[in-house]
């Protein structure tokens, strides 16, 4: 072979800029030769140089804290460390895998913009610049605002870095429309029931005392299923010790399972339940009279309002017999203030009804006089660490998270949000941005950020989103992975994952309120960033440097923790800083201070504020919608090795569990001729059908509703592992209820049939396609 | 396991392997003006004559592609795909079937034992197969052909192996599909001359 | 000389996996093949049913059927009790495998057998178990059983209940379950259908 004429030509582009000859020297050492490629067996990870660092994990929003094993370059392993309050040394199984996450070869690599004139949704990309992408986003941004004002650019977020992309972001740009789906497509209601109850909002991570609790009432309460780590520590703890636990729920659940009493109720009626047991600690007089007696306001018109509900009635609706009301409400008398009904964290079940059954769960709870008592719910807030000094927002952050309402748009120059008017209380509600990008009313909203939400598989009304997305003149979305609602942005921005990043503080209210700080163990993959990074980077695009005057994480990060008088150096060796707690009133009343933060500074049975709103106000049961007849109650949860719909592409979780099912009882399943495992569809009351997806035929459900696990039924190819696999609550989310109070949306108002006779789709085992994908 | 036998040093035309090397580096790395350049000029159809000349092969049939068409082509057969990314461009991961895994380790060690090392401003993977080509020019112009070849051989060749037939099935832009035909055809030509 | 041992207490396990996904990555497990997986049944009828999430793996017996088949003595007991196999010497023939009444060992995509060893390495350095240390439920117990004061002694001692999977066997196995949810015991064996 010869090379002719035309030797030694030289292509412009063959210059890749990713190696250079360094040092000559050593490579003069270097005799020449090349290794060849090998596999396994090396040597075990362990055996190497392991280094670990401190983080906190972000696979669900439990954010444990976390150390990271780091072994030739590359994460190995993850593991709990006792001093922090949220793992105490365990993490969870989705904790464990997210190693697979960051080494998801399906991950975004390099920001992308979508080819000119091609359809949002048609996934044609091409790759740019961190900076194209900001000038692109910048661009229209500044359009919009030209012609609609900075209002017409919402912004949705969740995880931690949704701080700066629905919180610290808008409040510079200044739009109000920004919001977490954490609020309102989960807790909304029992926030808002416990500001106008306690006076004070439910910490992120349920404040249950469970260490020190006898007895133990769930209300769907899906414990074990919905694996957040410390809770399900102190549950399992609380078992172990002889605490004995009661499960409320349609379904016979994991918790169930651990129950002495199982009440298997009729879906949508749990207010009713509760408002008996209302009835009957007042009526046997078995309720904490002194406690009620000193910290409450309105116990004479809530006696009143309650003998309405005596068991008897509460059994017609519930289907529970009277006598076991009453025999479990007396349990639990017995046992206070050592008794308590955890409150949940998905709450918005059915809308109209979802502030009354929260509101009533609190009352049982005040009149077992455990609220801020030892064994019932202890009283906690974050940790106080300065902000970085910096220009005041031209709007204060509008997106709250759980345990907080916004703030009023009051006289500021901002338009009210999308969604001001259309409920009673003070959260933004991701739902309701949808509608104002295709009505323009109350006005257009013609842009959107998306970061780390889901669209298409948290909001319910899947279609009219899409519909909503083709109306925007700028999508922008800021993600790990190229989830289906990823694909049709305009721009799209490749965020890092947690183990190679930065982030802000986690400041946590526990019992023993915590700072945690997460540090990088490895460079970022690719062309990944920080959020920090990439909302700093858009911010000075967008002329909003002064509101960022750090140079870059370690300054801001260093000068917050000096505060405290801590430093960067300092958290790194010791990656949690735990602080004394308030946890019962007797801690507050000590120090003269009432912990509740409430008009009349008592616990409110009886609401002032809601009755001049021409609302309830004191908690009523409200008749449920029902389904048509043949169609089943689609009830949800969650599987204990997935996340929402993000950890679906993560192969060590998928192969745990690859596919939901949908849970039939057996005698419906006679009936319909369905046997166990087999696939069907599920065809919910406007025609959207979802599937194939199996049947599980169990004794494990009432007949009256199915179940299915939430987050499957990915449409996105590119998902490898999850597409087409099981079937999407979601998408059958056709409709939903608005919570009058909370502006929750109520997503269990939908129902199914069952579609016999689907063909089976031959999923591939996971295993499979992880070698499929890796050898083509 | 090692299965490969250690390639012995070899004489190979040393240009030939260059420009070679020079052709997978510049038809996998991101387009962008370069490779506009060069396709508009026709410096790439030259080079990929020359070396197919050399080899006594056909040189690819490319038309001059419309350049937004082949940037998307590009995200979606190595980047990000809305149909799962045909060819992760990652010569590590075509061996061991994880990314950063050892073989990929492997090839970063020994650039390094070649004095060979990783630009600050490459925001990619080490392992990315354009990168890897560029290092294998790197070698070759530092006259060490015989290095340059074992990383034609072990590391490159596999990754054609593993993803030549779904970049032919799945590109839509004309460009990459003929390209990674000739290139496999290329690689297969010199190690075939220089094994015999 | 020790002998050691795991206890699960099953009134506490909620099959969340956590222990096995540890052990995914701390013992480098391909994808495809397990060293510790769930198997859930549920046993009842509506509504009186009960659930059973017990953790399987191996159990470490006192007398493994599957390390006298081994041709060429890469299956053995270490002298703590551990039931280990050397990969090197492994030609990957399956009779322990084949042996195993528990199904606990599988073939690597390396051509050899492996299957749990109790995490030796962590329990040579004094640590526990990757499973024992990350389950949130903390049921999971690990220790010498000729130590009366460790984990697993006393988890041994504490118990209501404790049981064997398929005792019957001989096998003896050295990984107890504590407490089982069912009044008779371990619910059925594989292949029972869940209802
Ligand atoms: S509960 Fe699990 S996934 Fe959530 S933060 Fe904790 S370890 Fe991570
Ligand atoms: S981690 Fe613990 S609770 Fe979870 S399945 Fe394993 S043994 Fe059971
Ligand atoms: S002891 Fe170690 S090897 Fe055995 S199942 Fe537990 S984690 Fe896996």
């Amino acid at each position: 072979m010869k090379l002719g004429r035309r030797d030694f030509i030289k292509l412009s582009c063959a210059t890749v800029g990713a190696l250079a000859v360094g040092s000559t020297a050593k490579a003069q050492l270097f005799p020449g030769g090349f290794p060849n490629p090998f596999r396994p067996p090396p040597g075990k990870w362990f055996e190497g140089d392991v280094t670990t660092s401190y983080s906190y994990c972000e696979m669900c929003f439990w954010k444990c804290g976390m150390k990271v094993s780091v072994e030739g370059g590359k994460v190995r392993k993850v593991d709990g460390y006792v001093e922090n309050p949220k793992s105490r040394g365990m993490l969870c199984p989705r904790g464990q895998a997210a190693p697979a996450t960051t080494y998801d070869p399906d991950r975004l690599k390099k920001p992308l913009i979508r080819v000119e004139g091609s359809e949002r949704g048609a996934g044609q990309y091409r790759e740019a610049s961190w900076d194209e992408a900001f000038d692109y986003i910048a661009e229209k941004m500044f359009a919009i605002r030209d012609e609609h004002g900075t209002e017409s650019v919402a912004f949705m977020g969740h995880g931690t870095g949704d701080e700066w992309f629905a919180s610290y972001l808008p409040g510079a740009w200044g739009t109000p429309n920004a919001a977490k789906p954490s609020v309102s497509l989960c807790t909304a209601p029992r926030e808002t029931a416990s500001v106008y109850t306690f006076g004070r909002g439910i910490a992120g991570h349920e404040q249950i005392d469970w260490d020190e609790t006898d007895y133990i009432v769930l209300i769907g309460h899906h414990i074990g299923e919905d694996t957040h780590n410390t809770q399900l520590q102190q549950f399992a703890q609380a078992l172990t010790r002889g605490a004995e636990l009661v499960v409320v729920d349609p379904r016979f659940s994991v918790a169930a399972a651990k129950a002495k009493d199982w009440l298997p109720i009729k879906p949508a009626t749990d207010t009713a339940l509760l408002l008996a047991w209302i009835n009957v600690l007042i009526e046997e007089e078995i309720y904490d009279a002194e406690y009620v007696e000193k910290y409450t306001l309105g116990f004479e018109q809530l006696a009143e309002h309650a003998a309405q509900y005596t068991p008897e009635w509460a059994e017609a609706i519930t289907e529970i017999p009277a006598d076991t009301i009453r025999r479990i409400a007396r349990e639990m008398a017995a046992h206070a203030p050592r008794a308590v009904l955890p409150v949940g964290r998905h709450v918005v079940w059915y809308g109209h009804d979802d502030s009354h059954r929260m509101r009533a769960l609190y009352f049982v709870n005040i009149l077992l006089g455990n609220y801020g008592m030892p064994g019932g719910y202890f009283l906690c807030d974050a940790p106080i660490v300065d902000t970085f000094p910096a220009p005041e927002l031209p709007l204060a952050p509008a997106a709250g998270g759980c345990g907080s309402g916004p703030v009023e748009v009051g006289d500021s120059p901002f338009r009210p949000s999308v969604d001001r008017g259309k409920f009673f209380g003070t959260a933004t509600s991701v739902q309701e941005f949808i509608e104002p990008m295709i009505t323009g009313e109350p006005y257009p909203v013609k842009g959107l950020f998306a970061y780390g939400v889901n669209l298409f598989h948290s909001i319910p009304m899947v279609e009219r989103t899409k519909e909503a997305l083709r109306h925007l003149d700028l999508y922008v979305a800021i993600d790990i992975l190229p989830m289906e609602h990823v694909m049709w942005a305009d721009v799209i921005l490749p965020e890092c994952t947690f183990l190679e990043r930065h982030d802000d503080l986690n400041l946590v209210a526990h019992k023993t309120p915590f700072i945690q700080a997460r540090f990088p163990a490895v460079e970022p993959m690719y062309d990944s960033k920080p959020a920090w990074w990439i909302a700093r980077e858009l911010g000075i695009k967008l002329g909003l440097g002064e509101y960022f005057p750090w140079e870059d994480i370690e300054e801001y990060l260093d000068r917050r923790l000096s505060s405290i008088g801590s430093s960067l150096e300092a958290m790194a060796e010791q990656g949690t800083i735990v602080r004394r707690g308030r946890p019962y009133i007797a801690d507050w009343e000590r120090l003269n201070r009432n912990p509740f933060d409430t008009p009349s500074g008592q616990l409110e049975f009886y609401s002032e504020r809601f009755a001049e709103a021409g609302l309830d106000p004191l908690p009523v049961f409200i008749d449920p919608m029902e389904g048509p007849s043949g169609y089943y109650r689609l009830l949800y949860g969650r599987s204990p090795v997935h996340t929402f719909a993000r950890t679906h592409n993560n192969a060590v979780l998928m192969e745990m569990e690859s596919e939901n099912s949908v849970w039939l009882n057996t005698r419906e399943a006679e009936r319909l001729g369905v046997s166990h495992l087999e696939y069907v569809y599920l065809e919910n009351q406007d025609g959207v059908v979802e599937g194939p997806v199996r049947a599980n035929v169990t004794e494990r459900i009432r007949q009256d509703c199915v179940y299915i696990t939430h987050g499957y039924g990915h449409k996105a190819p590119l998902m490898k592992l999850a597409n087409g696999r099981g079937a999407s609550d979601t998408h059958l989310q056709t409709r939903y209820d608005l919570d009058p109070y909370s502006g929750g949306a109520g997503l269990r108002n939908n129902w199914v049939r069952i579609v016999p006779g689907a063909p089976d789709p031959q999923h591939k085992p996971i295993a499979q396609l992880v070698r499929e994908r890796s050898q083509a | 396991m090692t299965t490969a036998p250690q390639t012995t040093p070899i004489a190979t035309d040393l240009a030939v392997l260059d420009l070679l090397l020079q052709l997978i580096a510049g038809t996998y790395r991101s387009p962008a003006d370069a490779l506009r350049d060069d396709l508009a000029s026709g410096a790439l159809a030259e080079a990929c004559s020359a070396l197919a000349e050399a080899l006594d092969l056909d040189a690819p049939g490319f038309q001059a592609p419309v350049w937004t068409t082949l940037q998307a082509a590009y995200v979606d057969l190595f980047v990000s795909s809305g149909n799962g990314v045909a060819a992760p461009p990652y010569v590590g991961y075509a061996i061991d079937g994880e990314l950063m895994g050892p073989s990929a380790q492997l090839l970063g060690a020994a650039f390094s034992d070649h004095g060979i090392e990783l630009q600050d401003a490459w925001s990619d993977l080490p392992d990315h197969v354009a990168a890897v080509a560029e290092g294998g020019t790197l070698l070759a112009h530092s006259a060490r052909p015989e290095a340059a070849h074992a990383l034609l051989e072990g590391y490159l060749a596999p990754w054609f192996e593993r993803y030549a037939t779904a970049i032919e099935a799945k590109d839509v832009s004309g460009f990459y599909a003929p390209m990674t035909k000739f290139l496999q055809a290329a690689i297969k030509e010199v190690t075939r001359e220089a094994r015999s | 000389m020790s002998r050691m041992a795991m206890a699960i207490d099953l009134a506490a396990c909620v099959g969340c996996a956590a222990c096995s996904v540890a052990c995914k990555h701390e013992n480098e497990v391909p994808i495809g093949v397990n060293r510790l997986w769930i198997r859930n049944t549920t046993i009842g009828t509506f509504p009186n049913l009960v659930t059973e999430f017990r953790p399987e793996q191996c159990l470490h017996c006192e007398n493994p059927p599957c390390v006298p088949v081994c041709p060429t003595g890469c299956c053995f007991v270490r002298a703590d009790g551990i039931v280990d196999i050397e990969p090197m010497k492994c030609i990957g023939c399956s009779a322990c495998i084949a042996a195993c009444p528990y199904d606990a060992r599988y073939m690597h995509p390396d051509g050899y057998v492996s299957k749990c060893d109790y995490c030796k390495h962590r329990v040579e350095k004094g640590e526990l178990p990757a499973c024992v240390t990350t389950c949130p439920t903390l049921c999971r117990s690990f220790g010498d059983l000729d130590d009366p004061d460790s984990d697993v002694s006393i988890a041994l001692r504490g118990a209501r209940r404790v049981d064997l999977l398929r005792p019957g066997l001989g096998t003896g196995p050295k990984l107890y379950y504590l407490n089982a949810p069912a009044k008779f015991g371990l619910v059925g064996e594989e292949g029972q259908r869940s209802s």
